[in-house]
């Protein structure tokens, strides 16, 4: 800064004197040091200076109305002086070009003037910071600048020799660029009118034009409110007042902003504002407090008009469960303070069943989903709402507080609290409409689809949808890329002209994307010796057959996969509507072939909200019973569709759920009803309850209910829930299944029948392999109650490797006792008891 | 379509199988590999035929493992299924979308959007059946319908197929009760 300054700051000398009463004559000397330039210039610009003054006084009186005027004026003041004062260094011509400006109208200025008062900004600027170090400086540090001032100048930037206007202008004018901070503050006095200068002004030039540590700090002074524009005229006067006087205040600014009771004052240093503001009344100046840096643009931030909301219009309400949902403006109360608004409404209708505290925790965890108000719901649990009128308005069902409408809540709510009008950034999606919309259907069948029927909001909903859908259809349509979508490798089909239905591999797109090189597949045409045909894009449409296995490159499906099951032409359009039987999910979509790409791959579109994936093993939270966990069968956009582990399917939002536990579900282990070990990724036959008969993968468990996925299967993704002890291990995994002669005893129960005495010992003659890897608890003898695992199995005795002991012992069969299986998962094994002797009936019925 | 060919496939042996059997090792071994795989270009091995014992050249060991490496001939029988061929399956599942058939290991999906117009919302939930219009036709799990293969999805050691009954002559032709009602 002090580098660019030595340039500028010279002719502060209002400002210093400021501060030492002497500073006058030195500072005369200063200049004369310091500028080869005679110094009857120097005496010619500070009478015009003065006359400078007057004028701007003038001028400020005309326009008393306008804060921001104010501002502009005072600094039109400081400039002006400034701008005197740093002729003479500029050039000669420049001077008198000044004394004859100053006595114009200054707004009748030319641009080159507009423009010189620019830099006499960046003179102001440096001031009283100068002024401060000037104080200090000594004739050593003056005689450096001196020697830079030359060197400057001799390198020519612009003051030296007598250039051109024009030329002196685009100088000027070249320097604020790049000083770029003072620019606006510029356009405030007088460049306004004249150009929009600031047009250059990027988004990244604006950053630079914040606040720093070399810019004048700003002070915030209470005052009285309402009373902000009077006291800054009251400083304004005072400050020019002072100004002539020969002793300005040192400040660059007063502004009162839209703050209200609160007035700032601009200034390099803090004593200046003092003297700026005292005297001042109703300026509270104990008050005085420096603004931040980082808050200083925050001050002067013009905040938009809040808009008024209006009859039907889109709102979001911003509180509780509601928050960010979609409604409608119904009518406006108490002047815009208060409107009524119609949305859907989220009932928990279980909530008056709990417990006062179970309510309680619910009502704050819980978030219901978003459903129409239905009075026949609510007969069914027993609960009538009753007929009111909502004040100023219609009968309407009153339940539990509020009141309903076809099926949507009546509210009134304060606007800005409760409620914010939806934005050009955040307008009603698609899917929220939807929501909004009722269809009739849903009331009954009975009732017919009349459009007079509906209600208006639902009607205003349909109304935007369509419009939506409309206009997202014509750009679905525009964005394809040119050439419907197509990618060199692609099989395309002739739909124009000679060669119609002549199908080949796109050989080459043009650059533009206007012709296409084709390579013929099919020899129904004889083409001669040519190999490639050229055709026009809109010739040719990509040519995707029933069968294929596709991905989705574009729309509102992108990146699913699947199979594709039918092709349908669509009228009017050159390409085909696909169904595509998606690969995950197993669900049908519609989908045009030019946003499909022949791909092996296989993806589900879209497979994960804020962490969660399909087919994750998650805890959900809520509803009533702790460490209720489910299976992900539906990623939505902004919720999951869970199959718990009742086999219930209900919606959750991401909130309510409290982690995966994928890892667990990995590794764990259950038993089927043959005592097999069934673990993740095992195939199994149901062999019981509702999906008896089914065979299928098990994609997660958690405890004894296996999620399992069948691929041939439709809804919930393919997952359905099943009890492990319902289930058999399919293929040859079983271990025990024919074992010669014993019975098909399941290994499981085996030593606990014998060492419960009861069960049938004949039979096992034979070694029983079954046991061995097993963790046994030993339950006699001298090992009693040591853990270990079998090692060995003889028919009567079995060797057990100590768990806790590096040994291993031969007991009696009979003595040990299965805790758990060679993972050393253990099982509870009163519950499995009855099981496993059930299995061992039903395995002895088959054999 | 079911066709013979003779294929290579290499097999890795132990060195604990090497003895006397050594051949019929191979043999099993090959069998156990092989049978129900699905390979990318010729379709599901459905059955070993014959391996040639004296096409069975003589190993390379593995100098790493110590494992040998036989390239074994054989003659195998093939279930590959061709675009617009027509097979005779049976059904094993119906859902809302259309019905999956098996012609032995091959899995066919039919689409509702690939059956006759008259059955495209016919499918019932309470018997998880596709009936057509007029109640004639049933197509339930353990039906056989005659389908032509209209695209097929080529997986790691698996195919699918996606079928169609849209067109004439094919459909239902079993409805699963034993008595053949058309042939």
């Amino acid at each position: 800064m002090s580098a660019r300054g030595g340039k500028f700051f010279r002719p502060g000398k209002f400002l210093r004197s400021e501060h030492h009463d002497d500073v006058e004559s030195s500072e005369e000397e200063d200049d004369s040091e310091d500028e080869e330039k005679p110094q009857t210039k120097n005496a010619s610009a500070n009478l015009s200076s003065d006359d400078d003054d007057d004028e701007l006084e003038d001028e400020d009186d005309d326009d008393d109305d306008d804060v921001a005027e104010t501002n502009s004026s005072k600094r039109k003041a400081t400039s002006a002086e400034g701008g005197t004062k740093k002729r003479p260094k500029t050039s000669a011509f420049f001077d008198e070009e000044a004394e004859a400006s100053g006595s114009e109208d200054d707004d009748d200025d030319g641009e080159a003037y507009g423009t010189h008062h620019d830099p006499d900004d960046v003179v102001r600027k440096h001031y009283t910071d100068e002024d401060i170090r000037r104080e200090q400086l000594d004739d050593e540090a003056r005689e450096l600048i001196k020697q830079q001032d030359r060197r400057r100048q001799q390198a020519g930037q612009f003051g030296s020799g007598e250039k051109s206007v024009a030329q002196m202008a685009r100088d000027i004018e070249e320097r604020h660029k790049m000083q770029r901070r003072m620019v606006p503050t510029s356009h405030l006095d007088r460049v306004e009118e004249e150009g929009p200068v600031e047009a250059n002004y990027s988004a990244v030039s604006q950053q630079s034009l914040v606040p720093s540590v070399s810019d004048p700090s700003l002070w915030m002074v209470s005052c009285l409110p309402g009373k902000e524009q009077d006291l800054i005229y009251q400083v304004m006067n005072k400050c020019t007042a002072f100004a002539r006087r020969g002793q300005p205040l040192g400040i660059t600014s007063a502004v009162a902003s839209s703050t209200k009771g609160k007035v700032y004052v601009e200034s390099y240093s803090e004593p200046a504002v003092l003297e700026a503001i005292q005297g001042v009344r109703g300026l509270l100046q104990y008050s005085m407090t420096l603004v931040p840096i980082n808050d200083m643009t925050t001050v002067m931030t013009v905040t938009p008009k809040k808009k008024p909301v209006k009859i039907n219009e889109w709102v979001r309400m911003t509180r509780g469960h509601y928050k960010g949902d979609l409604a409608l403006v119904k009518a406006v109360r108490e002047s815009g303070l208060k409107c009524v608004i119609q949305c859907v409404p989220r009932l928990d209708l279980t909530l008056s069943d709990l417990p006062p505290e179970e309510a309680r925790i619910r009502r704050r965890t819980v978030r219901p989903p978003q459903k129409f108000f239905n009075t026949a719901e609510l007969a069914a649990l027993g609960k009538h709402p009753v007929r009111q009128r909502f004040p100023g308005m219609d009968f309407c069902d009153y339940f539990e507080g509020n009141y309903f409408e076809d099926g949507y809540m009546i509210k009134e709510v304060t606007v800005g609290s409760m409620i914010k009008p939806c934005t050009d950034e955040d307008p009603p999606t698609l899917d929220e409409l939807q929501r909004f919309r009722r269809r009739q259907k849903g009331r009954g069948d009975n009732q017919d689809d009349d459009d007079g029927d509906e209600n208006e909001g639902s009607k205003m909903a349909a109304s935007l949808l369509d419009e939506l859908s409309e206009l997202q259809g014509k750009t679905g349509l525009a964005k394809t890329t040119p050439g419907g979508g197509l990618i060199i490798g692609d099989t395309i089909e002739v739909i124009e002209g000679d060669l119609v239905g002549m199908r080949g591999k796109l050989v080459s797109l043009d650059s533009n994307g206007s012709t296409v090189k084709v390579k013929p597949t099919n020899n129904s045409v004889d083409l001669g010796d040519t190999t490639e045909v050229e055709f026009l894009t809109s010739q040719v449409r990509k040519y995707i057959p029933v069968g294929v296995h596709v991905k989705v490159t574009d729309g509102r499906y992108a990146n699913e996969t699947g199979v594709v099951v039918a092709v349908e032409p669509l009228e009017g359009e050159s390409d085909c509507t696909a169904v595509v039987l998606t690969d995950v999910t197993h669900k049908e979509i519609s989908v045009r072939t030019s946003q499909l790409r022949e791909s092996a791959e296989v993806a589900s579109g879209q497979d994960k909200l804020a962490g969660y994936e399909l087919h994750d093993l998650v805890v959900l939270s809520g509803g009533g019973s702790a460490n209720e966990t489910g299976v992900i069968v539906r990623v939505g956009r902004e919720d999951f569709t869970v199959i718990n582990n009742h086999g219930i399917v209900r919606e959750v939002r991401p909130e309510e759920l409290r982690g995966k536990r994928n890892q667990s579900s990995n590794r764990a282990v259950a038993l089927d009803v043959q005592g097999n070990q069934i673990r993740c990724g095992d195939s199994v036959n149901v062999a019981e309850g509702p999906h008896k008969g089914k065979t299928a993968t098990i994609k997660r468990m958690s405890r004894s209910q296996l999620f399992l996925y069948s691929q041939t299967r439709t809804e919930h993704a393919g997952i359905f829930v099943v009890r492990s002890r319902s289930c058999v291990l399919a293929g040859n995994k079983s271990q025990n299944r024919g074992g010669a002669g014993d019975g098909g005893v399941s290994p499981f129960a085996t030593p606990r029948s014998q060492s419960g005495g009861a069960g049938p010992v004949g039979g096992r003659g034979k070694r029983d392999d079954a046991l061995i890897g097993k963790t046994v608890r030993i339950q006699a003898g001298q090992w009693k109650g040591y853990l270990g695992a079998v090692s060995d199995a003889t028919a009567t005795h079995v060797q057990v490797e100590l768990h806790s002991r590096l040994k291993k012992v031969m007991v009696v069969r009979e003595r040990v006792a299965v805790v758990g299986d060679k993972f050393g998962a253990t099982e509870d094994t009163s519950r499995n008891a009855p099981a496993a002797n059930a299995a061992a009936n039903t395995t002895e019925d088959t054999s | 379509m079911f066709y013979v060919k003779t294929l290579e496939h290499e097999i890795v042996l132990e060195p604990i199988h090497f003895g006397p059997k050594l051949r019929a090792t191979i043999v099993n071994l090959l069998k156990e590999e092989v049978e129900g795989l699905a390979l990318a270009n010729y379709g599901y091995v459905v059955n070993v035929i014959e391996v040639p014992e004296n096409q069975i050249k003589s190993g390379i060991i593995e100098y790493d493992s110590g494992n040998v490496v036989f390239k074994v001939k054989y003659t195998a029988l093939l279930l590959r299924p061709f675009i617009n061929e027509v097979l005779d399956a049976t059904v094993s599942q119906c859902n809302p979308l259309g019905f999956f058939a098996f012609v032995g290991p091959l899995r066919i999906f039919v689409s509702k959007h690939s059956m006759p117009e008259d059955m495209t919302n016919g499918f019932n939930n309470e018997s998880d059946s596709w009936v057509s219009d007029d109640k004639e036709v049933v197509i339930s799990s353990g039906c056989g319908v005659r389908l032509k293969i209209k695209g097929r999805t080529v997986e790691q050691g698996n195919i699918t197929a996606i079928g169609t009954i849209k067109d004439n002559y094919l459909g239902l032709f079993d409805d699963g009760s034993g008595d053949t009602g058309e042939l």
